[in-house]
């Protein structure tokens, strides 16, 4: 009776170690030559964007259907040594004319050592504005371009997250 | 005493004697001998129960079988968390919510033409493939877009998907 009763107890702490565990965790993406992690609480979803690789989100914050936070990851279609810094401005020269975008900052980061464009914009709408990163990097002569985005005024709270794939990012 | 009940039953005699009789040892031999032999002949003895199988002192069947199965399911139970556990990350994208927002701009390459034909250019604003070398082109030849029938001007800004999540 001692055993039994002692071993109940033990499946029961397992199984509490078991549920524990799997919050804090992250997860890796390491598929067409780049690898990063993200938080474990995401899912990778399917990115329509123009030369997107790869998108997570936060399964979360979907709302009517689509999530407001995400990172989308694309490799604009350039030579292999474009200047990145001429490709960011011509970008942004034409972005913002027909768009309901509206430029907040648009400086320089730094990215595990390196320095890296950055242009953070708003759409216009005046109910649950979407806030934008776009960061430009340059990895071994190749651009990616790492889109984050989450509801402004949430996201403040999800650059801890967007820095996880951000300072993770690499080719491999 | 038995002994002289059985030969007042026989009609012996019995002698007083036989009832007092302890320093001659042959006939109290004899006498011994002979109750011996009485007794066997008429004293019976009741039957010998059957010695009965005691219960065995631990478990029982019973709870032995449930003890195993507890044992067995604890051992079943946590091998199969621990292979779950062990299961790689799934990195396919199995999910249907669709993603389109996009750090490049999307003016759209046809207005090129726009000398000759009067083109209905009608920017989405959302995913339209134009990569960003000629984007950089279209913009020297057509400074304008706005002379454009914006018909479908869609509202970009949360832009992050279309709803087909399962």
């Amino acid at each position: 009776m001692v055993l039994v009763i002692f071993l109940v107890c033990a499946v029961v702490f397992a199984s509490g170690c078991v549920s524990n565990k799997s919050t804090n965790t992250t997860k890796t993406y390491a598929q067409n030559n780049i690898s990063f992690t993200y938080p474990g609480s995401w899912e990778i979803v399917n990115a329509t964007s123009p030369n997107a690789i790869v998108a997570v989100a936060d399964p979360n914050s979907v709302q009517n259907g689509t999530p407001t936070t995400l990172v989308v990851i694309q490799k604009p279609d350039v030579p292999a040594g474009s200047d990145i810094d001429t490709l960011y401005t011509s970008n942004y020269a034409t972005f913002f004319n027909n768009t309901n975008y509206q430029r907040i900052s648009d400086g320089n980061i730094t990215v595990n050592g390196a320095s890296a464009p950055e242009n953070i914009y708003e759409t216009n709408t005046t109910v649950n504005p979407i806030q934008y990163s776009a960061v430009w990097l340059n990895e071994n002569g190749s651009i990616y371009v790492i889109l984050s985005a989450a509801q402004a005024s949430d996201f403040d709270n999800q650059t801890s997250n967007f820095n996880i794939i951000l300072n993770s990012f690499k080719l491999q | 005493m038995a002994v002289d009940r059985v030969k007042k039953l026989q009609g012996k005699e019995v002698t007083e004697k036989s009832q007092e009789y302890l320093s001659d040892k042959k006939k109290e031999d004899a006498d011994t001998v002979e109750k011996d032999a009485l007794i066997q002949k008429y004293v019976t003895n009741p039957p010998e129960k059957p010695v009965t199988k005691t219960g065995s002192s631990g478990l029982s069947k019973g709870k032995i079988s449930l003890l195993i199965f507890v044992v067995m399911a604890f051992f079943v139970g946590t091998g199969y968390g621990v292979y779950v556990m062990s299961i790689p990350a799934n990195n396919s994208t199995g999910s249907t919510i669709d993603v389109n927002a996009s750090a490049f701009s999307t003016v759209n390459n046809t207005t090129v033409n726009q000398t000759a034909n009067q083109t209905n250019i009608i920017p989405t604003n959302t995913a339209v493939t134009t990569p960003i070398t000629t984007t950089k082109t279209t913009v020297t030849t057509t400074p304008s877009t706005t002379t454009t029938k914006n018909k479908n001007k869609t509202k970009t800004g949360g832009s992050t998907g279309n709803s087909t999540k399962k």
